[in-house]
Formats: C-alpha cells, sequence, structure tokens
C-alpha cells in the first residue's frame, strides 16, 4: 500500500525548509500553540488539493498571499513528497502542480479532495450544521455531490412543464366557470333542450347540430325583425362577454413590475447562461484539482475559485428562479389578453347593428382598445428578451373607457330589443339561439384545453424521471449510510463502552431533498437528536467516530488519515481510548496526528508500546519556533526518560515539575482505574493532596494482602515529595534542594508507577467488581498484570 | 468499499430502471443515456429537450 516516505516543505506558512523523514510511518507531532504544528497539515492540504481550507472562503485571505513564510514568499514554496514503494516524488508549488503517475493515481483521487483531513474546527461544524449542509459535507466526501446537481436540473425541468401544464389548466377552469355561467351546472345538451322542448321547438341531438337548429328556430320567430333581433342579441352577448376579467388589470401590473425589476439586473440576466459553465468548470476543478482556469490556464487556487464559482451559482440560480416564475406568468397574461382580444373582436363583428350616427364612435373606442390590447400582446412577448420595459399601461389606462362602452351596448341592445315588441316567444327563441351558439363554441374550446391537458406528457415523463432518478439515489445513499453506521457504532462503543448512547443511525430525511439528519438512542429513548442529550465531548467524539468511518469506507485508496488537533474536547479517560480505537481500527494507515496536549501525547506513546506499534510510529516534539528558523524538534522521550535527561543536567525545577506532573498522573490513574473516592473538583483539575490518600486507602482496602507493601510505596513518596512541592511552587528554600533529593523523589514516583501499571504492555490495570480483580485491560498483552482482590 | 463509484453507480441503476420499467418512449430513454455518456445530466435545457423529444404515438395517446 502506498504511503508517505519523506515530506518535505519548503517556504510554507511557518516552516522554512523541513524534511521529514516519515518512511510509512504514523507521525506523533506535538507543539504549543503557535509552534508550526499546523504548517504540516497545511503542506500535505496543498500538496494534494492545492488549497488551504483555512485560507479561502474569507474576504481578504488567500492561499497565493498567505500560504507562502512571509520571509521566503511564494516563489521559494514547495511542498514535495516521496512515496514508497516506488519512492516515487512528486512536488507542488504556487505555480505548478504534482505530475501524478499511474501508479499513483487512485491514491491521488481519493486524496486530492482533501477529505482524509480532519481539523477540530470541523468536528462541531459538522455535527451542529443544518440537515442540508450535513448532507453536502457528507456529499463531498463520498464524491456524491454531482447527485445533487442532477437532482435539482430534473427538479427545475418537472417544475417548468408544470407551470406550463397550470396556465393550460386555469384557463380550462375558466372556460367551465363561462360555460357554467350561460348555461347553468350538468349536461349542457340535456340543459338546453329543457328550454327548447318548454318553447315547442325540435330538440338538439348534439351541440354538432346547433348551427341548423338554431337556423329552424329562429324561422319560427318573428320574420320582418328576426336579422335584426338576432343581431342585437349577438350584440349584446359579445359585449357582455368582451368584458375584462376582473384579476387581469391586477396581474398585467404586477407582471411589469417583476418584469421591470430583472430588467434592472439586465447585466446579470445576461450570465445566466454561464451557469452551464459554472457548473462545468466547478466539476473539472473538483475533478483535476488543478490549480489553473480551465479557460485561459492562468494560475488559480483552486479552492477559492470553487468558493466563489459556488458562491454565483447560488446567485444565479436564484435569478433563474425568478425568471421561470416571470415566464409562468407570461404564458397565463398572454392566453388571457388572446382570449379577450378575440372576444373584442367578435364583439366588433356585431357592431354594424348600432344606429349610424352612434357607430363610428363605439367602433372607434372599441378598435382603440383592440389596439392596446394587440400592443399589450406584443410587448409582453417580447419582453421575454429583457431588452426593454414591458409596457402595459396603455392598455390599462383605456380599460376603464372600454369598459363604459361594453355596458352601455349592453343596455342600449336591450333597450331596442324591447322596443322591436317582439312576441315573448321570439324573444325566448332568439335568447335561446344565442345562448346554443355560445355552448357550442364555449364546449368546443373545453374540449380543446382537455385534449391539451390530456397530452401533457412531458409533465408525467418529467415527474417519473425524477422520481425513478431520486429513488436510485436515495438508495444508493442509505445503503451507504447503512454500511457506515455500522462502523461509526463499534467506533464510538469503543470510545464510550457501556454508556447510555447508541444505535447511531445517519437518517436520510423523507420528503425531503439533501438532507441528512443524526440520531441515537439516548438513555433508552431511540430516534433522539444526539445534540439534545450529550456533551460538546461526547459530540466531538461522535463527530470523530463518523470522520473516521467515511475515510475507512470512502478513501480506501488513500491511507493517510490527518487529525489537527482533535481531542481538546475529549476529556484524559476517553483520550486513552481515542489512542486505543486509532491503534486498533486504523493499524494499515499513516496516521498524522498533531496536538499541544502533553496528556494525549503520552497516551499515544503508551498506547503504542501496549500494541506493540512502535516502529510504525514517529513521535515528535517542537520545543521552539521562530521566524527565523522555523519549527526545531527531538524525538519524543517517555516521560521517565525526559526526567532523567534533566536530571542530568541538573534541571532542578523541571526535573521537580515533571517528576510532580508524573505523580498527579499515575495517582489520577489509581483513582480512576479503582473508583476511589476523593474531592470533587468544578474544574477536573487535581492536585497531589486531593489523590494521594484516596489512591492509597482505595488499594489497601481492595488488596489487603499487599497492604504493607502500598504503604510502603506512598510513605517513601511522602518522605522524598518536598522537593515536588517546592520547586514546582517556585519556594525560595527551593535553592537548598540538591540533585540527589530530587532523584529520590522522582524514583519514588517511578517505583510507585512500575508498580500498578503492566510490566509488560504498560498499560493502567482497570478494577472489576464483578470478576474481583484489577487486571490489564490489554487483550493482546502477553503477560497482563492482575491481582485478586478483597 | 460499500459505495464505489457512487455517481456512476446511481446513473446505472437510474438507465437500468427507466429501461426495465418500460415507462417511457425509446427515443426518451437513449436521450437520457446520451446525456449520462455526455456528463449532462445536470443540464436542465437538456433533459427538457430530451423529455420533448418524441410526440405521443397514437396509442399513448388514447392510453393518457
Amino acid at each position: 500500500m502506498m504511503k508517505l516516505k519523506t515530506l518535505e516543505i519548503k517556504a510554507l506558512r511557518g516552516v522554512r525548509d523541513w524534511e521529514i523523514p516519515l518512511s510509512g510511518r504514523s507521525l506523533v507531532l506535538w507543539g504549543e500553540n503557535a509552534s508550526g504544528k499546523s504548517s504540516v497539515v497545511d503542506a500535505l492540504e496543498f500538496f494534494f488539493t492545492g488549497a488551504i481550507r483555512h485560507l479561502v472562503g474569507t474576504m481578504g485571505l488567500s492561499v497565493v498571499r498567505h500560504a507562502p513564510h512571509v520571509e521566503l514568499g511564494g516563489e521559494k514554496l514547495r511542498v514535495s513528497v516521496t512515496f514508497d514503494p516506488g519512492a516515487v516524488t512528486l512536488w507542488r508549488s504556487l505555480e505548478s502542480q504534482p505530475a501524478v503517475p499511474a501508479v499513483l493515481q487512485p491514491l491521488w483521487n481519493d486524496a486530492c479532495s482533501g477529505a482524509f483531513i480532519l481539523r477540530r474546527s470541523q468536528l462541531l461544524e459538522f455535527i451542529y450544521a443544518d440537515p442540508a449542509d450535513r448532507f453536502r459535507a457528507i456529499a463531498s466526501m463520498i464524491g456524491a455531490e454531482p447527485l445533487d446537481d442532477v437532482e435539482l436540473a430534473m427538479m427545475r425541468a418537472r417544475d417548468r412543464f408544470e407551470g406550463e401544464r397550470s396556465a393550460e389548466k386555469s384557463e380550462r377552469e375558466r372556460i367551465e366557470k363561462r360555460l357554467q355561467e350561460v348555461v347553468g351546472a350538468g349536461p349542457s345538451i340535456d340543459l338546453l333542450n329543457r328550454e327548447v322542448l318548454a318553447l315547442g321547438l325540435l330538440p338538439l341531438s348534439s351541440l354538432d347540430a346547433v348551427p341548423s337548429k338554431v337556423e329552424e328556430w329562429l324561422r319560427s320567430a318573428k320574420q320582418s325583425d328576426q336579422a335584426r333581433v338576432a343581431s342585437l342579441q349577438k350584440l349584446k352577448t359579445s359585449a357582455e362577454q368582451a368584458t375584462v376579467p376582473s384579476d387581469l388589470e391586477k396581474d398585467l401590473l404586477k407582471y411589469a413590475d417583476a418584469h421591470s425589476k430583472l430588467l434592472a439586473q439586465r447585466e446579470r440576466l445576461d450570465r445566466l447562461p454561464e451557469l452551464a459553465l459554472l457548473e462545468h468548470g466547478e466539476r473539472l476543478i473538483q475533478v483535476s484539482g488543478l490549480p489553473q482556469c480551465p479557460l485561459c490556464e492562468q494560475a488559480i487556487d483552486p479552492q477559492d475559485t470553487l468558493t466563489r464559482i459556488r458562491a454565483r451559482r447560488r446567485v444565479l440560480h436564484a435569478l433563474s428562479d425568478e425568471v421561470s416564475d416571470l415566464h409562468q406568468k407570461r404564458a397565463t397574461l398572454l392566453a388571457s389578453l388572446k382570449t379577450l382580444e378575440q372576444r373584442v373582436s367578435d364583439m366588433q363583428e356585431a357592431l354594424p347593428v348600432i344606429p349610424d350616427k352612434d357607430r363610428p364612435a363605439v367602433q372607434k373606442a372599441v378598435q382603440e382598445f383592440r389596439s392596446r390590447c394587440n400592443d399589450a400582446l406584443g410587448a409582453i412577448e417580447s419582453s421575454a428578451d429583457f431588452t426593454s420595459q414591458c409596457d402595459v399601461q396603455p392598455l390599462v389606462a383605456g380599460t376603464p373607457a372600454y369598459l363604459a362602452v361594453c355596458s352601455k351596448l349592453v343596455k342600449d341592445a336591450d333597450e331596442q330589443q324591447q322596443a322591436l315588441a317582439l312576441t315573448e316567444r321570439d324573444r325566448a327563441i332568439l335568447s335561446l339561439a344565442q345562448k346554443a351558439n355560445d355552448v357550442a363554441a364555449l364546449t368546443r374550446q373545453l374540449d380543446q384545453q382537455t385534449t391539451k391537458l390530456r397530452q401533457a406528457e412531458e409533465l408525467r415523463r418529467a415527474q417519473y424521471v425524477f422520481d425513478t432518478f431520486v429513488s436510485c439515489a436515495k438508495a444508493e445513499i442509505r445503503r451507504v449510510y447503512d454500511a457506515i453506521q455500522a462502523d461509526v457504532r463499534r467506533f464510538y462503543d469503543i470510545l464510550h463502552p457501556g454508556e447510555l448512547h447508541k444505535d447511531f443511525q445517519l437518517v436520510l430525511a423523507e420528503g425531503r431533498r439533501a438532507s441528512t439528519q443524526l440520531r441515537i438512542n439516548a438513555f433508552g429513548q431511540p430516534d433522539e437528536d444526539p445534540r439534545g442529550f450529550t456533551s460538546e465531548g461526547h459530540l466531538d467524539s461522535l463527530g470523530l467516530c463518523i470522520f473516521l468511518a467515511f475515510v475507512r469506507n470512502f478513501r480506501a485508496a488513500c491511507p493517510l488519515v490527518v487529525l489537527d488537533d482533535v481531542v481538546m474536547s475529549i476529556d484524559s479517560g476517553h483520550r486513552g481510548r481515542v489512542a486505543e480505537l486509532l491503534l486498533t481500527e486504523f493499524q494499515n494507515w499513516q496516521l498524522i496526528i498533531t496536538t499541544h496536549d502533553e496528556i494525549w501525547l503520552d497516551e499515544l506513546e503508551r498506547h503504542q508500546r501496549a500494541y506493540h506499534a512502535e516502529g510504525r510510529f514517529f513521535n515528535l516534539r517542537i520545543h521552539r519556533w521562530t521566524l527565523g528558523e522555523g519549527p526545531a524538534v527531538y524525538l519524543y522521550k517517555p516521560r521517565w526518560e525526559r526526567i532523567q535527561s534533566k536530571l542530568d543536567e541538573a534541571d532542578k525545577t523541571g526535573a521537580a515539575n515533571d517528576g510532580r506532573q508524573f505523580l498527579e498522573w499515575i495517582l489520577m490513574e489509581i483513582c480512576t482505574s479503582t473508583g476511589a473516592h476523593g474531592p470533587i473538583r468544578r474544574n477536573g483539575r487535581y492536585i497531589v493532596s486531593d489523590l494521594q490518600e484516596p489512591a492509597r486507602a482505595r488499594l489497601g482496602r481492595l488488596l489487603p494482602q499487599l497492604r504493607s507493601e502500598i504503604d510502603k510505596l506512598f510513605q517513601e513518596i511522602a518522605a522524598a515529595g518536598a522537593p515536588g512541592n517546592l520547586l514546582s511552587h517556585e519556594n525560595v528554600d527551593a535553592r537548598s534542594i540538591s540533585i540527589p533529593e530530587i532523584r529520590r523523589f522522582c524514583d519514588a514516583v517511578k517505583a510507585l508507577a512500575d508498580w500498578y501499571q503492566c510490566g509488560c504492555c504498560g498499560q493502567t490495570p482497570v478494577y472489576s467488581p464483578d470478576a474481583g480483580q484489577i487486571c490489564c485491560p490489554n487483550q493482546s498483552c502477553k503477560s497482563r498484570k492482575r491481582w485478586s482482590t478483597a | 468499499m460499500p459505495g464505489g463509484d457512487i455517481v456512476q453507480s446511481v446513473t446505472d441503476q437510474f438507465l437500468s430502471k427507466l429501461e426495465l420499467e418500460g415507462q417511457l418512449p425509446s427515443k426518451v430513454v437513449e436521450g437520457m443515456k446520451r446525456l449520462a455518456e455526455e456528463g449532462a445530466l445536470s443540464g436542465q435545457d437538456a433533459i427538457e429537450a430530451v423529455l420533448k423529444k418524441e410526440p405521443l404515438t397514437d396509442d399513448e395517446a388514447k392510453d393518457t
């Protein structure tokens, strides 16, 4: 399996020139804050991705400006990695990227997204993210981001067809309503025939027979005035129908206003076609990780460019939604205006019946309104281009006068009909003839619209394609989640054995697009949000488990895991378990772990010994950092070797301090592992005097057969304890303390630690009341320390 | 590895489901396959064009 042989960093962040000889081993790097340890993480991220996450996405920060060492500049920045086996060396600078050979391509494909790096800040970000952002984070980790883009495009296509169908549906409803107004609710032919029979006329066999029947009926009406009465009736009906629908003026003004607002953003509208380009560009940069623009080949910061592309896509998508919405409104308005224009035209045909003296003025008014209607139609049709304002004002302004004309025509026609002194029956026949004509025309329109609706095949196809794709994507992602869950649960059990949080689940929210929720069984209550029931430390460790599970399942071709200061909010007891998790579940991985926590460093070192993994780790301490030199490192030494070195160098304060910390640590281990009772400190920080007596008393009670041995060990610590107290508290009497006195104190602490810890693997034995023993917990230990308890 | 290339896997399942269920005219299915090959399944216009591709046959019109 490919691993990192060497990592060489030049002129990046706080590092001037540093070659780390990894030889395929994992690296544990300890250093105080601002000692340059995160520069190693930055270097690895830059090498594999061309970006540094915390230098992108924030205004004013960029890799080009802020990744180079401040004194050396960007030209000298270079990160080189030699891989083994094969000793292949690749390097990246600001100007050039690695030329990845085929043998490294699988590793590179998995690593180039940077998803193998976990920083402390990302842990809670993930847990506290809203379900959509969490889905995006997971999608990025498992390479499923393009699925969301496809789903979105399919959804938009479906919505577009749905918009068209909705406009057609409204038109159908309008016709149905009109038909009901004319003839009433029910089968039209039956309703008409009821009136026909009441007048003693021959009934209609179908609506197709209306023209011939109407002619027949009119012949039976009063011959002399038949034509004029029919014309007046036609005028009256057409004038009634040609009125402007009540909402039309309001809808026209709303549309013009929305159009005007979009027109004001004309420059951005012109950029809508860039959406496809941005989508392709984003994918290209993601896949290739090239630090070059795919169009002009200028050097770019890929992460920064991706962030900016996504921001632009969001803006353009929002604009695209507004344009789609306007297109739908335009289709509806055009349909309504065309209908109105047709009715005005029908009314014009009926105008000749008006007396000569009145006719020119009415014709002029109606024609003017029809012209305004046509102008508005033209304006709305051409408004799709967003080249000029959509002016509907003349039509809106002319509507009141037109409505007054229509109203007068209806009234005059009615009065003139009365004046012709037709019989009631004649009038009824004329009215029936008009009604039958209207019903026949409306029924034809209704049939046409119904056929259109039935043929809304595109919408059916779009819905089916969308549903099919979503179900395939959800099933696949659910399969991934199921596989991940088993690992997350196992990892979490290693970190929190026997605790009342279990059955972790990643849930793909039903009925919501691209959304993932976290669920856990907390204190016996299933399906709870872990944020409601667990501490920040537990949430951190849950985040860590999820990350490690995803990495192990999805980044197998890149056996590299980087953990940058990730155990800060996890308490010391659980940190040991994190070390156990990494040592047992990630044996074949190359881990890069940075920390400024010495306890965690010691835990890792202790677990390396416990799991016989010393040869697989390279433990380094950064003891100093300067701008001129960068990090100064030395190999990690176990605690006792550090104390010995300080004693040899006559570093009294240093040795006494370390000795006292060593004592605090072993006492805490004894108290924790045996369940000793001591005082409660709210800050969780215990000192020697809090722990010494509880530890001695507890051991004495559990191991009465060893009481004299235990007392002797504690008495020696008490007798030699003065240097630890005096020197670590800057006491003036400390000057008189000699090195042999400090050595005696440290030896006494070491004797207690050696007596209690497992001699084979160095693990701290744990008291088990059920088994009635204190025993080394390491199952793989070849000779586990074991005492029977009272 | 539970996911493999998840995008490819979902796309393959999607296309074979379209084909197996036979709910769409063959030209539309072919169009979808072509879009997948060209990596253009995330293009709304391209999808709309494919969905509109084939007018209804007489039989389909009757069914609807």
